[in-house]
């Protein structure tokens, strides 16, 4: 039995990822011999894929990776939390929360700033993102 | 997917960093930027913002890392987590697109019709080095729905494989099939007539697209043929 040109486009996808079987792919590439409309299908189909999938057409915008790593940096070296007097980190010492946002008090040991677990106080912080420098 | 990293040392690596070390969270997240980013370009459309949301989910999975269990791998989850912030964004936004969220389904009508070329001769990859031609194939992918566009930007540019693509979408392998098909059947009736003009009056065998798969002398025969005519 032979099959027709939109069974085969149905499956065209399924066929360019080899996800049919031996059977419908028996039969679909007997149709693609003789006819050129599928076989034209296929190939600008798979052509199309290969090439929107090069690595040249979707890129990370320049610096992404730089930017996104900074951002993780400083973070860490600024955990946007009030410090307590046994933070000996200069840096942290930098910083403190604006306003009338509820700062926590209360030491915070250095521990707790390293352990990622401590992540509350930093999600809470980057919801305002209200940090701002103490000379 | 690319570079599909080592599942025991991925697991050993988000132990140490849990136990201190967390210079190393730069490395586990290095294979993850790509697809997060594109995920969330794809589910936001604006760069500056999905730079930023993959910023804020990059935090945000450095902060939850105690909760990952091991239970997906670490990309999956981490692009499970890239979705919900693309997605609480888009929520939150005043100006939402037409096409988001809830205005489409799997079940919708369609017309998936390809276009339908009796000459189609390839484009050599080697265009890519056009500008022009990675815009037409950026613009195409953007003009997709997002249920569509989301799969394609995961299955095919990020070479997840269907399971994992189901999962990091919170979907089935179904439903993810159904969307590439539909997705490269869109893209193949939108791209292939103006493809065609990118193709060199006359060219050597240099520099045409590799295939994926299935590559058989059948296809050069008929590239030949259509050539002659």
């Amino acid at each position: 039995m032979r099959i027709e040109c939109k069974h085969v486009w149905q499956y065209i996808s399924a066929y360019i990822d080899g996800e049919v079987d031996a059977d419908l792919r028996a039969e679909i590439d007997k149709h693609l011999e003789t006819c050129e409309i599928c076989s034209a299908v296929l190939d600008s189909t798979r052509n199309v894929v290969v090439l929107y999938a090069d690595d040249r057409v979707f890129e990370l915008p320049t610096g992404f990776s730089e930017r996104l790593h900074e951002r993780l940096e400083k973070k860490w070296k600024c955990p946007d939390r009030e410090p307590a007097g046994d933070i000996t980190s200069n840096e942290c010492q930098r910083w403190r929360l604006r306003g009338t946002l509820g700062v926590k008090s209360g030491p915070m040991s250095l521990e707790e700033v390293e352990d990622p677990r401590c992540a509350d106080v930093w999600e809470y912080c980057s919801v305002f993102s209200r940090c701002v420098a103490v000379s | 997917m690319k570079n599909a990293p080592n599942s025991e040392a991925e697991a050993d690596c988000i132990r140490r960093i849990l136990a201190g070390e967390k210079q190393l969270f730069h490395e586990l997240i290095r294979p993850c930027e790509r697809p997060i980013y594109f995920l969330l370009i794809s589910i936001l459309r604006n760069e500056a913002e999905a730079e930023d949301a993959a910023q804020e989910t990059v935090l945000k999975i450095y902060r939850n890392l105690h909760l990952f269990r091991g239970e997906s791998q670490f990309r999956t989850w981490a692009l499970s987590i890239a979705r919900n912030e693309g997605l609480g964004r888009l929520r939150k936004s005043e100006t939402r697109r037409e096409d988001s969220l809830d205005a489409l389904s799997d079940d919708q009508a369609g017309d998936f019709t390809p276009a339908i070329l009796t000459s189609w001769r390839e484009v050599p990859s080697l265009a890519l080095e056009q500008k022009e031609l990675a815009a037409v194939l950026r613009q195409a992918i953007d003009g997709l729905p997002e249920i569509y566009r989301n799969v394609v930007l995961l299955r095919d540019i990020e070479e997840m494989d269907v399971r994992e693509a189901a999962a990091a979408l919170g979907t089935t392998e179904g439903a993810v099939k159904v969307r590439l098909h539909r997705a490269r059947a869109l893209l193949q009736r939108t791209l292939a007539p103006r493809l065609k003009g990118f193709a060199p009056m006359r060219g050597g065998l240099f520099g045409w697209a590799t295939k994926k798969r299935d590559e058989t002398g059948r296809d050069q025969k008929r590239r030949d043929r259509d050539e002659s005519r």
